[in-house]
């Protein structure tokens, strides 16, 4: 029999994988960013009327971001929980595109899109009549508002779609039976199911917008968020106070998905009867209706990214199609030189080797967390909550302390893809950890108890009944992380030498040099690595992604 | 514990891959512990990466440039953070205009090579002889002239041309934060007019700015999709091939100038002095035009690269009488004048 010392042992090693994960990771990089706030300096700042403008401007944004994201997702989410058809899961992966490609492809298929002489005002000219563009909203605010539309439409349409997918089928049978119309089942059935996603997807589009900074810089015109600010400046220990002051503002938003995410869990994974879903086609007008709102939708999410990878094979500057097909930029991107003795295929070799290193320590690091922190209640609560965390952290506050602590300070690893993969690993795994947990949690406190009853050690219960049966979802969480780590741009641009680069510093280093031809084929080449891991990650998985 | 049939090949296919990958990175890793290291900022790394690739197959040795994704500012910023312990042997791209502060900071060792002899004197700017100087642009009021003259605008020919209405949102200067180019403007408006009023044409000008760019790349991409028609850009940007008629009247401009010096401590000492001969020699100088766009100070250097940019008439220097408040003037162009 284990002793009370024995027992409470045993429980403070449930928690060793996700404290170690968190000092390691988070903890010491800010404490870094920490030692260097000058005391005086940040409290002056929260006096200071222009920071408290730019903390209401960010606000703001982000609230006008969110409501949009939402609203818009809520029938997308609707479909995807009811309908089902041949490569649903493709196309609703295909849909997360501009969320893992680099943030600067995405606004360059914006500004392709919303300049004067864009898209958009092309299409309004012939429809008005006029000559002049219509559409004055690129480099201003309403850009940013829009692109982050464009980039957390799919996010919210993944957590609701989990909301109306936890409906009751029983009550919604109920409502049908009972003649109740469709307002009215909206109202009793779904709504009651629904806020806690529509809760928590909200706090998330909002921390996701919160912490913009390369779309404000990039299409923003003048208007500025606190992040860039915290960017401009961070050289200098202005920077380490407003990282601060974000990191407290973003550590109360975490707490918020936090309290969220836990009720969206329990609702997800209750007792009730799964919705079923309709296959194969719609037939009434509401369903068509649905279906073509579905369509609309998808086209303008995927437009950015279609009109970067047309940019790259065409050569003139605004089309929606091709007139002619050029592969120079692709060819040329063989002969370049990028650094010193960095060639293309080095740096296609070195992305595609970080990824797969970085993705598959993150998904063991997870699978490590979530193992140990589903033994109690307590530590899966902890657990949940400590890594929601930093999803909101601002992501150049925390590159930054890891630049200070491991770059130069305590591992002196600047220069050393191992740094690269750090950075990654910090930003996947709380990511990836709800794929995880989520599979996890499905199967269910029975099956463990029997292994346990017929003497399984935790090991055996582990590699011989667990992981087989999570495996799809930890595969699904691969191909996230391959996705997430192929594109990730804000660590490898404090972390890149000339020596050492990925493909999206490549990109930026193409444009310095002026060879814009390269640089959208490297994008492209970005996008379709990004896109073959969405397409391929239905195929190896038939496991839901989930974002919460 | 024996894994399956199919697990035991996909387990198989994931350790050789991530081996490979491990294998792969560590045989691809850098050895930068005898690499002579060259600090500069992020704008000028395609000129500094060609400099010092020409510079490794004359010596041999082993060089690298690193730019922290910094601009002038900042990466000199980081060498005096450094003092006592430098990373950096040499520092390039250090703009005149931050001179002082990187001099009285006592980073840099006083280092004469025999090349500084062919220098013209007017091309000194630092007589305590820390920072020698390397090359110089020259930043004109440029404009899309297909633009101005679709609209029936006269060219813009001056700075306070700037503030006229007409051309309201039409002009652009690039964030002088996050750009060279931008802080250059910056200081020409402030070299010319004062501290004071400079600041207040820079907030009379505002309402006529559409944007800030970030840098040049996002000022070329505005340029070329019609978005501005009128702001600041070096020389050698005029009749850039990729933008339709990009023109200047180059009636006045602004002297960027700047440097190269030999960081104190540095630890590869010897070779950190054969590459300040080697940059400000026939051979480096050569390179500057072609692959920074910027003017070498060598006169027996050639930058027949750049024969079609004009040059300006009226040339304003920065006025070493306001050295010393770049940082202060950054913080006040964010919040009264782009912030406002």
């Amino acid at each position: 029999m284990a002793t009370r010392g024995q027992g409470s042992l045993v429980h403070a090693l449930d928690y060793l994988p996700l404290l170690a994960f968190a000092l390691f990771f988070y903890a010491i990089p800010i404490c870094y960013v920490l030692a260097s706030i000058n005391v005086q300096e940040l409290a002056g700042l929260l006096n200071d009327p222009y920071v408290l403008k730019l903390i209401w401007n960010t606000i703001l944004q982000a609230v006008a971001s969110t409501i949009p994201s939402i609203v818009l997702a809520i029938p997308v989410a609707y479909f995807f929980a009811n309908y089902a058809f041949r490569g649903s899961k493709i196309v609703r992966n295909l849909l997360l595109t501009p969320f893992f490609v680099p943030a600067f492809a995405v606004t360059e298929g914006m500004i392709i899109m919303l300049g004067e002489r864009g898209l958009v005002n092309q299409f309004l000219e012939l429809i008005l009549g006029t000559r002049q563009p219509v559409s004055d909203v690129l480099y201003s605010v309403t850009a940013v508002v829009m692109t982050h539309v464009i980039y957390y439409l799919p996010l919210a349409m993944l957590i609701l779609e989990q909301g109306f997918s936890s409906v009751d089928q029983d009550q919604l049978d109920a409502a049908h039976v009972s003649g109740a119309d469709w307002l009215t089942t909206l109202r009793v059935v779904y709504l009651s199911h629904l806020v806690p996603f529509l809760a928590a997807s909200a706090i998330l589009v909002f921390a996701f917008s919160f912490i913009t900074y390369s779309t404000p810089i990039l299409i923003g015109g003048k208007f500025t968020t606190l992040e860039v600010e915290i960017y401009s400046t961070r050289t200098r220990s202005v920077s380490s106070s407003l990282a601060i002051i974000q990191l407290a503002m973003t550590l109360a938003i975490s707490v918020l998905v936090m309290a969220f995410r836990e009720r969206t869990y329990k609702s997800s994974l209750g007792s009730a009867r799964p919705l079923s879903r309709e296959e194969g086609q719609s037939h009434t007008l509401g369903r068509r209706a649905l279906l073509v709102y579905c369509i609309l939708v998808a086209v303008i999410e995927l437009m950015p990214v279609y009109l970067v990878l047309v940019q790259s094979v065409s050569q003139s500057a605004v089309v929606l199609f091709p007139t002619s097909i050029s592969l120079e930029g692709f060819s040329a991107l063989f002969a370049q030189e990028f650094g010193f003795g960095v060639g293309f295929i080095d740096v296609l070799l070195t992305s595609l080797s970080i990824a797969f290193v970085a993705s598959l320590c993150s998904v063991l690091l997870s699978i490590l967390i979530a193992w140990r922190g589903l033994q109690s209640k307590r530590a899966r609560e902890s657990t949940g909550l400590l890594l929601s965390l930093p999803l909101s952290i601002s992501r150049s506050s925390l590159a930054l302390g890891m630049m200070l602590s491991y770059g130069f300070g305590m591992l002196q690893l600047y220069g050393s893809w191992i740094l690269f993969i750090l950075g990654d690993i910090a930003l996947i795994v709380p990511l990836i950890f709800r794929v995880i947990e989520a599979s996890w949690l499905r199967i269910g406190s029975e099956v463990r108890e029997a292994a346990s009853t017929f003497g399984a050690s935790d090991l055996y219960r582990l590699f011989r009944i667990e992981l087989p049966l999570i495996a799809p979802a930890v595969a699904s969480s691969f191909m996230l992380a391959f996705s997430s780590s192929i594109s990730e741009f804000t660590f490898a641009n404090f972390f890149s030498t000339l020596n050492l680069m990925t493909l999206p510093i490549s990109v930026a280093t193409l444009l310095d040099l002026r060879k814009f031809g390269p640089a959208a084929a490297l994008n492209a080449v970005i996008i379709l690595i990004v896109v073959a891991a969405e397409v391929t990650s239905p195929a190896v998985s038939q496991e839901a992604l989930r974002v919460m | 514990m024996k894994p399956s049939g199919r697990s035991a090949i996909a387990l198989s296919i994931v350790v050789v891959l991530f081996a490979a990958s491990v294998l792969f990175l560590v045989l691809r890793q850098p050895e930068l512990e005898n690499t002579l290291i060259v600090y500069g900022p992020r704008g000028i790394s395609g000129m500094a990466t060609a400099l010092l690739q020409e510079f490794q197959k004359r010596y041999n040795v082993n060089a690298t440039f690193i730019h922290y994704d910094m601009g002038s500012i900042d990466i000199a910023n980081k060498l005096i953070s450094e003092k006592g312990d430098p990373i950096a042997d040499v520092i390039i791209g250090v703009p005149e205009f931050y001179a002082k502060q990187v001099i009285d900071a006592d980073v840099l060792d006083i280092y004469t090579p025999p090349e500084i002899g062919v220098i013209p004197a007017s091309e000194v700017w630092d007589n305590t002889g820390h920072i020698l100087p390397m090359d110089k642009g020259y930043i004109l009021i440029t404009y899309n002239q297909t633009i101005l003259s679709q609209r029936g605008l006269p060219a813009p020919r001056t700075l306070d041309d700037l503030t006229n209405e007409q051309y309201r949102g039409l002009v652009f200067y690039q964030d002088p934060s996050t750009s060279g180019t931008g802080l250059s403007f910056l200081l020409w408006v402030l070299s010319t007019k004062g501290t004071e009023s400079g600041f207040t044409f820079l907030k009379q000008l505002e309402p006529n700015v559409k944007l800030h760019p970030s840098g040049w790349t996002s000022s070329i991409v505005a340029l070329q999709r019609g978005e501005v028609a009128i702001g600041s850009m070096f020389n050698t940007d005029v009749e850039y091939v990729e933008v339709p008629k990009l023109e200047s009247t180059a009636s006045e401009g602004f002297v960027y100038r700047e440097g190269i010096a030999l960081v104190k401590g540095a630890k590869h000492r010897e070779i950190a002095k054969k590459f300040i001969e080697f940059a400000l020699g026939v051979e480096g100088q050569d390179i500057v035009a072609p692959a920074g766009y910027m003017y070498p100070v060598n006169p027996d250097a050639s930058f027949s690269a750049l024969a079609q940019a004009p040059i300006p008439q009226v040339q304003v220097t920065f006025n070493s009488s306001i050295a010393g408040n770049v940082v202060e003037w950054l913080d006040r162009w964010r919040r009264e004048v782009k912030g406002a």
